[in-house]
């Protein structure tokens, strides 16, 4: 370069000059900021999830590396007033484009439905996919990493619940092995890591417009077998010693997406499932269909809009249903009291952060059972926790209102009900879609026992075992479409209903 | 450790800075750059220091004892040239193609029974070629050996090219590892240019994967709009990625008075398959022209042996991208094209006026990309024969429609990025004087915005390796 140069301008030079200051200030702003230990969160609000922790140090995990990408995580991950930075970020994505309306592809590829299942053709177990095996698909984890309300019902008297599990009529088996305490601090639900990869929520695709958004329906036909074998298989070895029923809850997209935005969505035609299913289920099995009567109530608030569960109402249709195939009375909706916890952003905001679900949330309403309220469910270290069927979520999270039903997810949990002495009980083969329904069921058994076979690891014996042992006399299957769908979860529930 | 990490913009490059600044001389600078550069390095794995420093050691022995020799020795000269060769490539070998050798024996002769596995040390491609070409020009007597092993460690292990590049000759800093100059020109500029990198990464090319992973998902019952619209993001994202580090780099170098050679010329404004090779990661392409084709005899030896140098450089740039077939059919890939163009199409497209050429050269590369992308043989079928309606797919799916339509600002924002448009406004605007005067407060204040608007991007974003990273 020219040794003469010309001079330089001087709103250059201070153009210059002002660059150094201002980027070394940002600098060593976020860099002290980096330095607040104390501002560190170790929980996201608005992704609903645990923030890495600092990893162990190890010898091995220096020399791997592993050790240092581990502080990395831990360093960005739980940087201070992450959610206002994300909110920042959530401004500028706006600005891609336009994002009124949106779909995001699920990661599941779909089958063709036909329309009964062959079930003496095995269900092939294809070789994973990089996209399916091992890992949840990072886009939609959701249901497997939410994190775990703090309770926040004042302690009962420890000595409440009775140490072991009531049979209905045969002497109790000893059943939980730690007596029934309640820890105010602990989660509801088991914690991520220990819990078997599911990948239930995350196969879906979503429909995002405005404030609402529909997950997209993927027929999985291998995992179709296995869940219609296992149903077919119980209702065959509990013949003439349980009755077993079939629910299954279809997701909103079905009863609120046009045909043609349906069609257009690449998922699958999920009311041709539904028959698939059924048709496909052993004359043994009474099947429970709640899809029509859904479709006549869809004007209803049936379904969350930022959630993929129905509302109480929704499984309210669904319990009528039920009472109608056992022969039972429903109760009228006007017998309950209701409660109202407002706010509620599900698993759909915590995924898509649509601004306009912020703008406008979700109620959750539940109505009391009216016989008993109190429940006792065992998380997955063993411990039995009393607990309230449903509860007061006022305090909890946007995220996690819907844990006002039935304690939420855990492996395993009972009610004993003393005020119904009709000697009936039921077993609930679920997942979270049963947990709005089981406030209803409350009035019309003596003893309810729920497996959520996601979580549950034979803590209690083999679930079979388990409904002979105790003279079940209603063995039901409550179970989403979306959750049925993954290969995954189907082969966990055929391995733990043997 | 990524550049796009906070853990690195935060704490790592920060204090950096701040040490650099505090020292006085250029060896205490050239000291603490050394030992950042080795903290940066092991944070991939302590392991891995062994591999680098013995790899500058081989490197840094065998040019002395090159140099040493006098010319009269030329036998001994070059047995020390082939021992680093040997001993660099060799290393390079076993850690990155020893897996990809014994895997590929493996599936035609069943033997080894077991294929072992080999983690792939971070850079290694990158500083083993920088230790290569400054063996070969000691040997060539382009640069006289450097003395001492640590300043040759630090050329090899500097940060800001260590592990993605560009990779940076010896003659480039040769001077500058002794003698180099902050003025506060570079060190403004070195700053812009490291900002607009890092906003490049963190937003821009992140946002890009997004959009290209999302639709090139379930390939196998995608819809073909979906497969092309991916195919697009995805060349946006591979080229704002890797040039994103390039810029950092050479941004970073700039700050402290280290020049690096350009890598990128917005190779997606060639105008033919040789032109882009031109413009595309250019210290790759130098230094297998330099290193590789020239020694070979170049062109000069006839058509037949001319075929076989680029045959032997292409083959070679597939096969440094990545221990795979797919990567090795890339480069065969282009080479095919080259070939065409230096025999058939040269005539022709010097005739057309450029935007045909440019046309041309675009849908090769982004062809090539298709090839690039995916690793699995049977993927890549499924993809490039889905691009073109087989397997009874969809022509488009709401999602698609969509996905266009929530990025399309970005997407039109990316396209302009990625040509010349920006930089040649902002130079006829400089030449106004009020005009300038804005833009000057422009580029005071960018640096910060964008270190901002990235910062928050990589919050949201947890974890974002550069692709070029296994390379």
């Amino acid at each position: 370069m020219a040794r003469q140069r010309k001079k330089v301008p001087k709103a250059l030079q201070k153009s210059r000059i002002l660059t150094v200051m201002l980027f070394t200030a940002v600098m060593i702003f976020f860099t002290l900021l980096g330095l607040v230990w104390l501002l560190r969160p170790s929980v996201s609000e608005t992704e609903n999830r645990k923030l890495a922790e600092f990893p162990a140090f190890s010898v091995s995990g220096v020399l791997d590396g592993s050790f240092f990408s581990g502080v990395s995580e831990w360093y960005s991950d739980t940087y201070p007033l992450r959610d206002t930075w994300m909110a920042g970020n959530d401004v500028m994505k706006g600005l891609y484009g336009i994002r009124t309306t949106r779909v995001i592809q699920g990661n599941s590829a779909k089958d063709d439905i036909p329309d009964v299942l062959d079930l003496n053709e095995p269900p092939e177990t294809p070789p994973a996919s990089p996209e399916t095996a091992g890992t949840l698909p990072e886009s939609t984890q959701t249901e497997a990493e939410t994190i775990r309300e703090p309770r926040t019902e004042e302690a009962p008297p420890v000595t409440e619940a009775p140490s072991t599990v009531p049979a209905a009529e045969n002497p109790p088996e000893t059943i939980p092995q730690t007596t029934v305490a309640e820890q105010q601090q602990e989660p509801v639900q088991p914690a991520s890591d220990t819990l078997p990869l599911i990948t239930a929520q995350a196969q879906n695709g979503l429909y995002v417009s405005g404030d609402s958004a529909f997950g997209i329906y993927y027929f999985n036909q291998n995992a179709a077998k296995i869940y219609v074998s296992v149903v077919n298989r119980t209702a065959a070895q509990l013949q003439g010693l349980s009755n077993v029923y079939c629910l299954l809850a279809p997701i909103s997209s079905t009863f609120y997406l046009s045909p043609e935005t349906l069609a257009s969505t690449d998922g699958s035609d999920e009311v041709k499932a539904l028959n698939t299913y059924y048709n496909s289920l052993d004359p043994l099995v009474k099947q429970v269909r709640v899809y029509d009567v859904l479709k006549e109530h869809r004007a209803e608030y049936i379904y969350f809009r930022t959630d993929h569960h129905w509302t109480n109402l929704g499984a309210y249709y669904a319990y009528r249903q039920f009472a109608q195939v056992k022969g039972i009375t429903p109760h009228d909706i006007s017998e309950y009291e209701v409660m109202e916890f407002p706010g509620f952003l599900g698993q759909y905001y915590v995924f898509c952060k649509a601004p306009e679900m912020e703008q406008n949330p979700d109620t959750v309403v539940a109505h009391v059972p009216l016989t008993y309220n109190r429940m006792t469910y065992e998380a997955t270290d063993g411990r039995a926790v009393s607990w309230p069927i449903v509860n007061d979520v006022t305090e909890y999270r946007n995220s996690q209102k819907y844990s006002a039903f039935a304690a939420g997810d855990n492996p395993f949990s009972y009610i004993e009900n003393p005020n119904v002495t009709n000697g009936q009980s039921c077993v609930l083969i679920k997942e979270s879609y049963a947990d709005s329904l089981i406030p209803y069921l409350t009035d019309h058994y003596q003893y309810i026992y729920w497996f959520d076979y996601r979580y549950y690891a034979d803590t209690h014996g083999r679930i079979m075992d388990f409904i002979r042992s105790h003279n079940i006399t209603d063995v039901l299957f409550v179970n989403g479409t979306d959750p049925i769908s993954s290969l995954e979860a189907m082969e966990r529930l055929d391995s733990l209903m043997q | 450790m990524v550049f796009s990490s906070l853990l690195f913009l935060f704490l790592f490059f920060s204090i950096n800075l701040i040490a650099y600044f505090l020292v006085g001389s250029t060896r205490k600078r050239n000291v603490i750059l050394l030992i950042f550069s080795l903290i940066f390095y092991a944070w991939g794995g302590a392991a891995y220091l062994l591999l680098l420093t013995g790899e500058a050691f081989i490197s840094w022995i065998c040019a002395l004892l090159i140099d040493r020799e006098d010319d009269q020795a030329e036998g001994r000269r070059r047995f020390f040239l082939i021992l680093a060769c040997v001993g660099l490539l060799g290393l390079l070998g076993i850690f990155k193609y020893a897996g990809f050798l014994l895997g590929t024996l493996n599936a035609i002769t069943g033997f080894p029974k077991s294929v072992p596995q080999i983690l792939l040390p971070i850079g290694i491609s990158f500083y083993t070629f920088q230790l290569l070409s400054y063996v070969v020009d000691v040997y060539r007597g382009e640069v006289s050996a450097q003395r001492s092993y640590f300043k040759i460690l630090l050329y090899c292990s500097l940060f800001h090219q260590c592990i993605a590049g560009p990779i940076v000759r010896y003659q480039t800093v040769e001077r500058e590892i002794d003698s180099r100059r902050i003025t506060l020109r570079e060190l403004s500029e070195g700053i812009r240019r490291f900002s607009v990198g890092l906003a490049k990464k963190a937003i821009l090319a992140n946002a890009c994967a997004a959009a290209a992973r999302e639709l090139l998902t379930n390939l196998g019952t995608a819809p073909v709009s979906g497969l092309w619209l991916g195919m697009l993001f995805y060349m946006l994202q591979i080229y704002l990625d890797f040039s994103a580090y390039s810029d950092m780099a050479i941004g970073m170098g700039r700050m402290i008075g280290f020049h690096y050679l350009e890598n990128f010329n917005y190779p997606y404004t060639a105008v033919s398959v040789q032109d882009f090779w031109r413009r595309w990661h250019i210290s790759l392409s130098t230094f297998f022209r330099d290193y590789v084709y020239i020694p070979l005899g170049g062109n000069r030896r006839g058509t037949a042996a001319t075929v076989r140098n680029m045959f032997a450089v292409w083959f070679l740039t597939g096969l440094w991208h990545g221990a795979s077939w797919n990567y090795i059919l890339w480069g065969l890939y282009f080479f095919v094209f080259l070939m065409l163009e230096r025999f058939v199409l040269k005539p022709v497209l010097e005739r057309l006026p450029s935007c045909f050429g440019w046309l041309y050269a675009m849908i090769v590369v982004y062809f090539g990309w298709v090839l690039f992308r995916f690793e699995s043989l049977s993927e890549l079928w499924l993809v490039l024969s889905g691009m073109f309606g087989a397997g009874g797919r969809a022509l488009t799916a709401l999602s698609v429609r969509y996905m266009l339509l929530n990025n399309v600002f970005l997407l039109a924002f990316c396209l302009i990025a990625v040509t010349p448009l920006g930089k040649n406004i902002r130079n006829r605007l400089l030449k106004h004087k009020a005009a300038a005067n804005l833009i000057y407060w422009g580029d005071a204040l960018l640096p910060a915005i964008l270190l901002i608007l990235s910062m928050m991007a990589l919050v949201g974003n947890s974890y974002n390796p550069f692709l070029y990273f296994q390379f």
